[in-house]
């Protein structure tokens, strides 16, 4: 034991050169910088700036991230997470032709953004309002101007108004109030002016739509009338489109069950009528109106009909001088969900048509086909079928010569698809990552479900076994020979083998873990965290428990397969981790219930604000319960991990006495905050007796703020930010750190000794109290806000931990070393020879980030909610992959990686100077023995 | 941080003293033939007089709980409120009550003076001490968290500077002797030539 203490001591001594070289920043770690699902009105290809060859694609997502991603590559531009009110879920992403800027407008705040680089130009605030339409008014006075265009907004709150905004300040031109009541809905620009659409209740349950003109310079009335609508409309869902910023603005709607289309050109009062398609008894589920968006384009519209198996489209013209809406032409009838994307060239319109196997581009004028592409690898696999999308086309001479489609899939894929090639995909479903669970690979767990025979046999019977699986293990050599010179000439190469894209790479350090993620969206995701995060599998959860939906799922990972929970769900799912296939309970080995003689499980759970221990989930009444006093609300309960290897079990002092650490696995950090008085507290309980070890309150607490807490081994922290009101001499965010030791003297176990067995349920007759842990902590300052923190794993704890913690406002994640945050630190005296010894610096109030202690060094990883490591086979390496929005993996070695060789190791130089001695041995062992004869036969 | 200390009810000033009322609640049934049958209500176990002022408390009553002392049998011990059947405490073996512990009920006190929450925990007797007092009570407050200890403030005085530092030597004050030393040893030397 005292030599593990004196390696984990030596360990900590070399932790001072910590931090992520240069060549293996971007080799050890992944980032995926994601945005979230684009929505459909809110995407479009756009040039950064006027006369720019090449576009960007620029979308608001459901996540409210305003993101341009390039067409060619996937790669983000530029991204902005739009601040906004919790409860809002909708956002206006809007671009004027040849303009430098997009309009964003999120709850009450409309912003302009410079396209080409994400820079921010102007914001306008309207405090208590929600934005609830933009448009850029396009044509002023009949012609396009050269001008930053405005932008027109239509703001919901006590009372409706619609404001123009110059386009190049964002300052109020004029307002116009709306006082009728009336819901409003859309406004919409054209050639004479604005139309502001609102939704008018009449008695009987329907909705007439109310349609208001307005003067462009002045924001006076002109003109309103009303269409009656109420026959069909029920709802606003049943607007289909109000004609968005074209030269001829339609306003189509249609009733509940979607049988009828009714389309108005606004300006004037004639509605026409058109049926939906029927065939056969399927209902058709969904209308989608494609229009074009550009003001000099053709007016032209297509019409998507979606029924349950299959999609159609039909292509409407309107006659402008005879206000007349015809239909055109009807597109076949094709199985499966399909999409429709609209794109312009001059005043030409073109559809594409996108389905799971091909797409297709017409003409608006005709129906031929201008070129069809079929998709050469299989974009879809499992059923998936495209959503929605944008489209760039060529045409010349009346055929296409390409086209470029971002689509975003029902995986969850966000795909570019250019002539049916697949250019790039961004998983957009991992920014809606619920939970996330590392699962071994199965080759691994058999090994040490293996060895753990072997460790719990007799010898003779051990031997046996062991010799078994090695004569078993032979008919792996074959193989292993066989690609024995590949991987020889890769290490000289100082190339890793390239991975097939269908297995996972075993290998020898344990680097290729998976990470399980359930999303939002109920799907179930497999990422190899060894291969840069690749996407290993991804399954829908409900077609595997039809009707159900995971609003919280829990997921664990043990031999082979992935268990996933939700409250009410009768039994857990369990997937294989390797191919994303349900197993049946059959066919898994019996989980063995581990609890040796004499043991108990007690389960803890929060129930209405209090923390109760169950000794059997079944039994309804609690063993221990804890409610904190005065009302108290419990806000975070941390406990330590279940797998926590600790190589030591003291602390080796500078003079070689050990202070003994408290090692009790069933530790649970409760943290809590009280709204009326700003106190948050910390209790450290024992959650098989329910026993309270330690609690800390902390007053003057901005209670609004997150309480994130970590615990591991013998220690805890946890962090808080003070409130800004306070009269306290410092302000700002603090970071406590606790270790808990058996006894405050060194070279003493306290009253239990080296008693091999303690239950804090059963009586003890140590003399002394024997559960109490002596406690020293200490508080410093961050200069930054801490969301999340987690502590690193290793196979064996031999490796000194990092308390690793993400940074919101930097978008980081930061490892500190634990040598760093250690309660022991000498105040306000310099350290002596002793505590130099064991590692220990004078304390400082306030805790510097180190720049080297960054683990995103570049990256800017956005909304981290959790971050989970996990020990590789290597003990030096802890792995780490952190989920929310962006999906971030490296791996870390808090102490070096001392147990394998770095990048910069030269194998081929090595072998050189091996053999440059090997053949100079040669040379000079004549030449010595020669010398060696010569001086025996000399005469002295 | 926090004391601990046993007095006999005698020494505690009685004006600022509260009492509490510790339960036990058996969590098997009092007839071990048939277990399917419903728990034992809850019953008082101990009676404490405590000040959370001075961390004093004591003992008033002790009635050790009735049944098997074995340690298969579970023993919730805790506050309870018998007017809303609220209930909160940690757990313990039935052998914690066996004759060769010392028992020990904590109380974890706010800053109120609130009892929130109970501990309970055993030690053995030590030999040679006679009888001791078979029931401890050790009132344990809520400890305030560490604060970051801030260096000191540079205080300046009005014209900007450090208040208390005597004004720098200059160098004629700082090295006269060394100076002084030197011109002796000039003169002396060139006495010496002649």
């Amino acid at each position: 034991m005292h030599l593990h203490a004196i390696i984990s001591s030596a360990a900590c001594c070399i932790a001072g050169a910590l931090a992520i070289f240069a060549d293996e920043a971007y080799h050890i770690d992944y980032h995926r910088a994601l945005v979230g699902f684009p929505t459909q009105d809110a995407t479009f290809f756009h040039q950064p700036y006027a006369g720019s060859k090449a576009s960007l694609v620029y979308t608001l997502s459901n996540k409210l991230i305003l993101a341009a991603v390039n067409p060619k590559d996937g790669a983000t531009v530029w991204r902005q997470a739009l601040s906004h009110p919790p409860n809002i879920t909708e956002g206006f992403l809007r671009a004027g032709e040849e303009q430098d800027t997009v309009v964003s407008a999120v709850g009450g705040e409309v912003t302009a953004w410079s396209t080409s680089d994400g820079r921010f130009v102007w914001k306008t605030k309207f405090p208590d309002t929600i934005v609830k339409d933009v448009e850029i008014l396009e044509l002023e006075g009949g012609r396009t101007s050269r001008e930053a265009k405005d932008a027109i907004i239509l703001l919901s709150g006590g009372e409706h108004v619609i404001k123009r905004l110059d386009g190049k300040t964002g300052a109020v031109k004029w307002t116009y109030e709306d006082i009728s009541g009336d819901s409003p809905f859309q406004v919409s620009t054209s050639a004479t002016g604005i139309h502001y659409i609102s939704l008018h209740s009449t008695m009987l349950g329907g909705v007439k739509i109310k349609v208001t003109s307005l003067d462009l310079v002045t924001g006076q009335k002109l003109d309103q009338y009303t269409l009656s609508s109420d026959n069909e409309v029920i709802s606003p869902e049943c607007v289909l489109f109000a004609g968005a910023n074209s030269a001829s603005p339609l306003l189509a709607w249609t009733d509940k069950a979607h049988t009828v289309l009714k389309v108005n050109i606004i300006g004037t009062k004639s509605v026409s009528t058109f049926n939906a398609p029927r065939k056969g008894a399927e209902e058709v589920q969904k209308i989608v109106l494609h229009a074009p968006r550009r003001i000099n384009s053709v007016s032209h519209f297509l019409v998507h009909y979606q029924t349950a198996s299959t999609h159609s489209a039909e292509v409407y013209h309107v006659d402008l001088k005879k206000s007349v809406i015809s239909k055109a032409y009807s597109l076949p009838e094709l199985t499966g969900n399909g999409a429709f994307t609209t794109s312009t060239t001059d005043a030409n319109v073109y559809f594409t048509r996108i389905t799971a196997e091909e797409m297709i581009v017409v003409s608006s004028a005709s129906h031929g086909i201008l070129g069809r592409w079929p998709f050469k690898t299989s974009i879809s696999k499992d059923q998936t079928f495209p959503v929605h999308g944008v489209s760039e086309v060529v045409v010349r001479s009346d055929s296409a010569q390409a086209v470029r489609s971002a689509v975003l899939f029902s995986d969850g894929q966000w795909v570019l698809v250019r002539n049916g090639e697949l250019v790039w995909t961004r998983p957009e479903l991992l920014a809606g990552a619920l939970t996330a669970v590392w699962a071994d690979l199965p080759e691994q767990e058999a090994l040490a479900q293996e060895l753990a025979i072997e460790g719990h046999e007799n010898i003779l019977s051990a031997y046996v076994h062991r010799v078994k699986r090695h004569i078993r293990d032979l008919e792996h050599l074959p193989a292993w020979l066989e690609n024995l010179p590949i991987r020889i000439l890769a290490n000289f190469g100082g190339k890793t083998p390239s991975t097939s894209t269908t297995e996972i790479q075993q290998d020898s350090f344990g680097f290729h873990k998976l990470v399980i993620i359930a999303t939002e969206a109920n799907r179930l995701v497999a990422l190899d965290a060894g291969s840069a995060g690749r996407l290993i599998w991804n399954i829908d959860l409900p077609k595997l428990a039809p009707g159900f939906t995971f609003e919280n799922p829990t997921l664990s990972a043990s031999h082979g397969y992935v268990e996933v929970r939700d409250s009410g769900l009768e039994s857990p799912l369990l997937i294989n981790t390797t191919t994303g296939g349900l197993v049946s309970l059959q066919d898994t080995t019996t989980t063995q219930n581990n609890l040796q003689e004499g043991q108990m499980l007690v389960s803890f759970d929060l129930i209405d604000g209090e923390l109760k221990g169950f000794l059997d989930k079944k039994a309804s009444s609690p063993i221990w319960s804890f409610l904190p006093p005065n009302g108290e609300r419990i806000v975070g309960i941390t406990a330590r991990p279940i797998e926590d290897r600790v190589a030591s079990i003291g602390k080796v002092l500078g003079d070689r006495r050990v202070l003994y650490k408290y090692l009790n696995p069933n530790l649970v950090l409760v943290t809590t905050v009280l709204d009326a008085t700003r106190i948050a507290s910390v209790y450290l309980l024992d959650s098989a007796s329910g026993n309270l070890l330690h609690a800390a309150t902390h007053s003057n607490v901005d209670i609004t703020r997150q309480i994130p807490s970590a615990l591991s081994e013998n220690w805890f922290s946890y962090s808080f930010t003070l409130d800004s009101t306070t009269e306290l001499s410092s302000r700002g965010y603090q970071l406590v750190v606790t270790e808990l030791y058996e006894s405050a003297v060194p070279n003493d176990r306290g009253p239990l000794g080296a008693a091999a067995n303690y239950s804090s349920v059963q009586p003890s007759s140590a003399l002394g109290d024997a559960a109490k842990p002596f406690v020293i902590s200490q508080t410093y300052h961050t200069a930054e806000e801490i969301s999340h923190m987690t502590v690193t794993q290793t196979r064996q704890g031999i490796t000194s931990r990092e308390l690793l913690v993400a940074l919101p406002e930097t978008n980081s994640i930061v490892g500190i070393p634990r040598y760093v945050i250690d309660p022991r630190r000498p105040i306000g005296r310099d350290p002596t020879a002793l505590e130099v010894g064991e590692g220990l610096t004078k304390y400082t109030p306030v805790l510097q980030f180190d720049p080297k202690w960054y683990l995103t060094h570049k990256m800017e990883v956005f909304g981290v909610k959790k971050i989970i490591t996990s020990p590789a086979l290597l003990e030096s390496t802890s792995l780490v992959f952190a989920y929310g929005l962006d999906v971030f993996g490296t791996r870390v070695t808090p102490s070096f990686a001392f147990d394998v060789l770095g990048k910069g190791f030269n194998k081929l130089q090595m072998l050189a100077t091996v053999a440059a001695l090997g053949v100079s041995v040669l040379f000079v062992a004549p030449l010595v023995r020669r010398k060696q004869i010569n001086s025996l036969w000399q005469i002295p | 941080m926090t004391k601990m200390r046993l007095l006999s009810l005698l020494y505690l000033p009685l004006a600022f003293a509260s009492t509490i009322t510790i339960y036990s609640h058996p969590l098997h049934s009092a007839d071990a033939s048939n277990p399917s049958s419903s728990l034992p209500t809850p019953t008082p176990l101990a009676q404490i007089v405590y000040d959370s002022s001075t961390s004093l408390a004591s003992l008033s009553s002790y009635t050790p709980p009735t049944g098997a002392y074995t340690s298969q049998h579970l023993l919730r011990i805790g506050l309870f409120d018998p007017n809303n059947n609220e209930w909160k405490g940690v757990v313990t073996s039935a052998a914690s009550f066996r004759d060769e512990y010392r028992k020990k009920f904590v109380l974890h006190v706010d800053e109120k003076g609130e009892v929130y929450h109970i501990g309970f925990g055993t030690s053995g007797r030590r030999q040679g001490k006679g009888r001791e007092n078979e029931v401890e009570v050790e009132v344990v407050q809520r400890a305030r968290g560490p604060q970051p200890v801030l260096n000191k403030p540079i205080v300046l005085n009005a014209e900007g500077k450090l208040e208390g530092k005597e004004p720098e030597k200059t160098f004629l004050q700082k090295y006269w002797w060394a100076l002084l030393l030197f011109l002796a040893i000039q003169v002396l030397s060139s006495g010496g030539d002649k």
